[in-house]
């Protein structure tokens, strides 16, 4: 019992893995077994043949260092460039849903806007690159082919609403260059039936072309709604005049689903 | 929160390699190549040991130390930098047995380790050259070949463990860090593992 005891831990003794005291005890042990002498003797060869092994171990190839740190490189590279094609794809993805959608995806109002320049007076259709942004050159004047035109324009932006696109509303912005064409463009909105809900309001443009709410600045204007009489709309010609060559009042028309 | 901290500080002063491994975790690829230049002869033989295949060992032990360069930042310092290499070659190592077993009837026991790819005498030992052979030496071509079988005919507990103790010199500690045993088991494996390699090779080990 002690033997097969002892013979199990003859291989740590060999290594000096036992403790004084244990070592002491298996050498007293080996000293009245000379079988247990011949077990110890193979077991200190076969441990010189297991540990000599290692000596026989071939080399590595001489590039082994080369070739794993290439390899590094080469994912490190394939990382950094999926990164920054992630990146440009992602900024890609961004710009073309911002031309696309953002205008319906920002739909809490979910606006294009269609600006009627005042600078273009023919009536000519001129698009720009951005987030449908349209100026549709027009002019609103008394004269009866002036609402022609408008009218042409507000079809065109009805069409705009009603034509897959994702907005819901669109503001569009016209010149108005007297109160009575300001009435005009206000009985006509009423035409636009109970489809849409219609409201206007009046702004100014300066010089560098940005608009300025200036509801406070002109006098008794209200918006219109469809199926409501307008009344008490009025356009005070000094505010506009404050504001010479392009600047000027404007409307601002809101058509919305 | 303390048992961190000093935990971090035995490593510093336990750990060889724990500024070169903090520097690559920071991405310095000079330390990583310093770390890839100190182990990669250790992590090739014990992968060679282990699938008994020099093309095999080569790709593995990239493998590895591609497998080390994707996770070091996942290494806590918990052990030695060393044994935590140790660890994934050998996961890596038997991974990779087990594979070669079941898709092309690999016998581990049966290939000759000094086959070499593209035969170059640079690429490994000739063990047939007698200018490698020293009067250190203890055993010759033949026996090698013939402990080498006796190791890989092992369970794969028992060969792994006397791969790292006998081959690799690892201490009994370290063996059973790296095999997350208790030290008692890895050196039960190990007794268990020369008593059969002891029956095995009787004939080598009677006599003077």
């Amino acid at each position: 019992m002690k033997r097969d005891r002892l013979l199990k831990k003859i291989d740590l003794y060999l290594e000096g893995e036992l403790s004084p005291s244990e070592a002491a005890e298996i050498e007293r042990y080996l000293k009245k077994c000379p079988e247990c002498e011949q077990e110890l003797e193979k077991y200190r060869k076969l441990l010189l043949m297991t540990k000599a092994i290692a000596k026989f171990t071939p080399a590595p190839p001489p590039d082994l260092q080369k070739k794993i740190m290439l390899q590094i490189e080469r994912v490190e590279k394939k990382r950094r460039f999926i990164i920054s094609n992630l990146a440009i794809s992602f900024a890609t993805a961004m710009v073309i849903l911002s031309i696309l959608y953002l205008p319906g995806m920002l739909n809490i109002t979910g606006e294009t806007t269609l600006k009627m320049a005042s600078s273009g007076m023919n009536g000519s259709v001129v698009a720009t690159p951005q987030v449908k942004q349209i100026a549709y050159a027009t002019n609103i004047s008394p004269s009866p082919g002036a609402i022609e035109v408008a009218k042409k324009q507000f079809d065109l932006f009805t069409a705009e609403l009603g034509n897959g696109s994702r907005a819901r509303r669109i503001t569009y912005i016209i010149p108005i260059t007297s109160s009575s064409s300001w009435q005009k463009v206000a009985s006509y909105l009423k035409n636009f039936g109970n489809n849409y809900k219609v409201a206007i309001k009046p702004i100014i443009r300066n010089k560098n072309g940005d608009y300025t709410d200036v509801m406070a600045q002109l006098q008794r204007v209200k918006t219109y709604n469809p199926g409501v009489e307008i009344e008490d709309v009025a356009y005070n010609p000094s505010v506009g005049d404050q504001y010479p060559g392009n600047a000027g009042v404007f409307l601002q028309i809101s058509v919305e689903r | 929160m303390n048992g961190e901290i000093i935990e971090l500080t035995i490593n510093r002063l336990n750990d060889p390699d724990f500024e070169l491994v903090k520097a690559a975790k920071k991405g310095d690829q000079e330390a990583f190549s310093e770390l890839v230049e100190k182990y990669s002869h250790q992590v090739f033989a014990l992968c060679i040991k282990i699938l008994n295949d020099y093309g095999e060992a080569e790709d593995l032990t990239q493998e590895v130390f591609l497998k080390v360069y994707k996770n070091i930042k996942k290494f806590k310092g918990k052990s030695k930098f060393s044994t935590w290499l140790y660890q994934i070659t050998l996961n890596a190592a038997i991974n990779r047995v087990n594979y070669l077993k079941k898709r092309h009837h690999y016998d581990i026991s049966s290939i000759n380790v000094t086959s070499v790819r593209g035969g170059d005498e640079d690429y490994g030992i000739d063990l047939a050259d007698p200018s490698r052979t020293s009067e250190d030496d203890v055993i010759g071509k033949e026996t090698y070949q013939i402990i080498l079988k006796a190791i890989n005919e092992l369970p794969e507990e028992f060969r792994v463990v006397i791969l790292l103790r006998d081959v690799e010199e690892k201490s009994y500690q370290e063996i059973a860090e790296i095999l997350n045993v208790p030290e008692g088991t890895v050196k039960s494996r190990i007794h268990r593992a020369r008593e059969i390699l002891k029956k095995k090779l009787e004939p080598y080990l009677e006599g003077g």
